[in-house]
């Protein structure tokens, strides 16, 4: 895991290095790696030049050789160099025979020059350590040159023996950061973070606010550079659907006698896949949608989440060393108890939004507040679980009057489970299935390990961690769901079958719910710490990052999330 | 710069060997709704926008096809705005998680 200070250190992580010490850390220690826009193309402008070809001459052996005649000059592609003495590493994509034996390393970057027309820093520091490479073969180098696809225009500068010790100084100080336990802070304001690779990974402008880093006022916060959603969740819901791959379409066929309309979704517009019963799927399908990242969860018929597949996880594994390091520390109890307030509040803030006015509401409303408030001194997971039972009787019966207003059919026993016993349960448990299922995805993006929490204990098969993150939500997102689905109407009483003591949701009523929780993920909120709107989706990935970056012990304390 | 918003693009393509227009066809269909022959409009992400370029550009030939991007702007706001239509209607869809 921990590299010395002396194995081999790649030209390209010292562009990285030079560029943000950060991203070098995060991509070459932490082994980080986030496919957007910049790395997309970058790799597509690289495609063309890492065909090798091109016999590389020994040095001081010019172009004599038959196969440079001509007017093609001689060049050679992709070529690997090691240097043990400078311990330095790297591929050149191409060198070029300038005269006389002397060669020059040319590299394909995308994007355009420096405005006045130069090389970028981190591209000068990457092609003077090739020249330096070329050098300790015996190839006699005076200049290097980038060819920026941006602009499709070479620039070509001449190597001096200055450029050569600042970019060893470079070299070093790359060793240096890569010798680090923890990340360098991130940059402040720096333009660099929005065309970064990782900048949903490193959250420069969160961290920077949260370990005061940057001095930024509130609010002053740049918007989060974690992109929107362009593809939509799917879910399929109905027993004997069938699923298959027809070109870059899944074919989704409804089972016979079924009113549901067969259906064609591209892979491209589709964030996720969500089946729920006996839905058939084949295996082109699914190697299709691993390939392009799509996770496909699974469900019972009556919501109970199973897992879902994964291509690809995050490679942070020192986020996982650190979570597992951190399972039943201080630090742990500290988030969880950041997590149970903060759903406490949460509680608070859904009843006092729907309460009506009056003795009542301000008597439980002060009494959520107290049980809140000794949560947060809470000096073991125990005590912790007690206050969050007591600050759930209170809240739950209130929920209950509030759904129930005057209509019986929507009168709950209680929060029961597994089955659930009424109607509004039955909504609650499928409603926090699908919020397992997103909080899982955030959990995992962020590196961390969904089935080691820090506050549920690890039972087999239960995500603890994903568990944990959404404890604030589920107020939020899936009651209030419930609550407005009843109020406006959009079910009714029979849209749900009995049998024995389980009340199960039939179609219309599983589809809207669905449809609800979804308007409701989808719905922007102002983040209270950060100040910028986004969905809810995006808060709780966020969210995730912060809480692995708290047990990485980058951030002090898990930030709140209460609403107002 | 990069936005992180969604805008929406119009992704027109004149390709001049009948297989290939028919695996771009089938390629596109995938990202977005298929508008007229050769035309698509797409709800695109920075990264979702690099993939369709990349994948695409493998798909075509460099000297003889050809493939337009037009971007009309944030999706929510200024590309609806952006469109008008004669005879047969013409809306983007919206985006919204599909329930099956
Ligand atoms: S987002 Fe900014 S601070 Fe973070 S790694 Fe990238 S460049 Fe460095």
């Amino acid at each position: 895991m921990r590299s010395s200070f002396d194995d081999p250190l790649q030209l390209r992580a010292v562009n990285a290095h030079v560029f943000c010490s950060r991203l070098f850390w995060l991509e070459y220690v932490a082994g980080e790696f986030v496919d957007n826009a910049h790395t997309l193309e970058g790799s597509h402008v690289h495609r063309r030049v890492d065909k090798p070809g091109g016999a590389m001459p020994a040095p001081h052996t010019p172009d004599e050789s038959a196969e440079n005649e001509g007017d093609d000059p001689w060049h050679t592609r992709s070529l690997w160099l090691s240097d043990d003495t400078s311990g330095l590493t790297g591929k050149l994509d191409l060198v070029d025979l300038v005269d006389e034996g002397r060669v020059m390393p040319v590299d394909t970057k995308k994007g355009k020059p420096t405005r006045d027309g130069e090389l970028w820093e981190a591209d000068r520091a990457q092609l003077t350590l090739q020249a330096l490479l070329l050098k300790a073969h015996g190839y006699r180098v005076e200049s290097i040159a980038a060819w920026y696809h941006g602009s499709r225009q070479r620039v070509v500068e001449v190597l001096t023996p200055e450029m050569e010790t600042w970019a060893l100084g470079h070299a070093m100080s790359a060793r240096h950061t890569r010798s680090l336990e923890k990340p360098p802070a991130p940059l402040v304001d720096s333009p660099k973070c929005r065309g970064c690779s990782l900048n949903v990974v490193c959250l420069p402008d969160e961290v920077n606010a949260l370990t005061g880093g940057g001095a930024h006022e509130e609010g002053e916060i740049r918007r989060v550079l974690v992109p929107d959603h362009d593809a939509v969740p799917v879910y399929v819901t109905e027993s004997g659907t069938r699923i298959g791959l027809k070109q870059n379409m899944l074919k989704i066929t409804p089972r016979r006698g079924s009113d549901m309309e067969p259906a064609e979704v591209g892979l491209g517009a589709m964030s996720q896949l969500n089946l729920m019963g006996g839905v058939q799927i084949t295996t082109q399908a699914m190697q299709a949608l691993l390939r392009r990242d799509v996770p496909v969860s699974f469900f019972s018929y009556g919501g109970f989440y199973y897992g879902r597949t994964q291509s690809a996880t995050s490679r942070n594994v020192k986020v996982r060393i650190a979570q597992f390091k951190q399972a039943e520390s201080p630090v742990a109890l500290d988030i969880a108890r950041t997590l149970i307030a903060d759903k406490l509040y949460n509680a608070r803030v859904f009843l006092r939004r729907h309460l009506p006015q009056g003795p009542e509401s301000k008597r439980v409303l002060r009494k959520l507040t107290r049980i809140r408030k000794k949560a947060e001194k809470a000096e073991s997971a125990e005590q912790l679980l007690g206050y969050e039972g007591e600050g759930a009787r209170q809240y739950w019966s209130h929920f209950n009057a509030l759904v129930q207003a005057d209509d019986e059919a929507w009168a709950m026993q209680g929060r029961n489970r597994r089955p659930p016993r009424d109607p509004v349960n039955a909504m609650l448990s499928f409603g926090y299935a699908l919020l397992v299922k997103d909080a899982q995805l955030a959990v995992e993006a962020a590196g961390l390990d969904a089935y080691l929490g820090v506050y549920h204990t690890a039972h087999h098969g239960r995500p603890s961690m994903a568990l944990d993150l959404m404890e604030p939500f589920r107020r939020l997102i899936v009651d209030s769901a419930v609550y407005l689905m009843v109020r406006r109407g959009e079910v009714s009483p029979e849209h749900f079958v009995r049998s024995g003591q389980a009340v199960a949701m039939k179609t219309h009523a599983r589809k809207a719910l669905i449809a609800a929780y979804e308007r409701r993920m989808t719905e922007s909120v102002i983040h209270p710490l950060f100040g910028y709107a986004i969905s809810y989706r995006r808060i709780i990935a966020v969210q995730a990052r912060l809480l692995a970056r708290v047990l990485t012990g980058e951030i002090e304390e898990m930030p709140n999330f209460r609403t107002r | 710069m990069t936005s992180t918003k969604v805008r929406l693009f119009i992704i027109t393509y004149d390709i001049t060997d009948d297989k290939r227009l028919r695996r771009v066809f089938e390629y596109l269909k995938q990202w977005g709704q298929h508008v007229q022959y050769s035309v698509f409009a797409c709800a695109l992400g920075p990264t979702s926008l690099a993939t369709v370029k990349t994948e695409l550009d493998a798909l075509i030939h460099h000297d003889d096809d050809q493939v337009l991007f037009f971007d009309l702007g944030a999706e929510a706001s200024r590309a609806q705005r952006a469109i008008d239509y004669l005879g047969v209607p013409f809306g983007p869809k919206q985006r919204k998680a599909i329930v099956l």
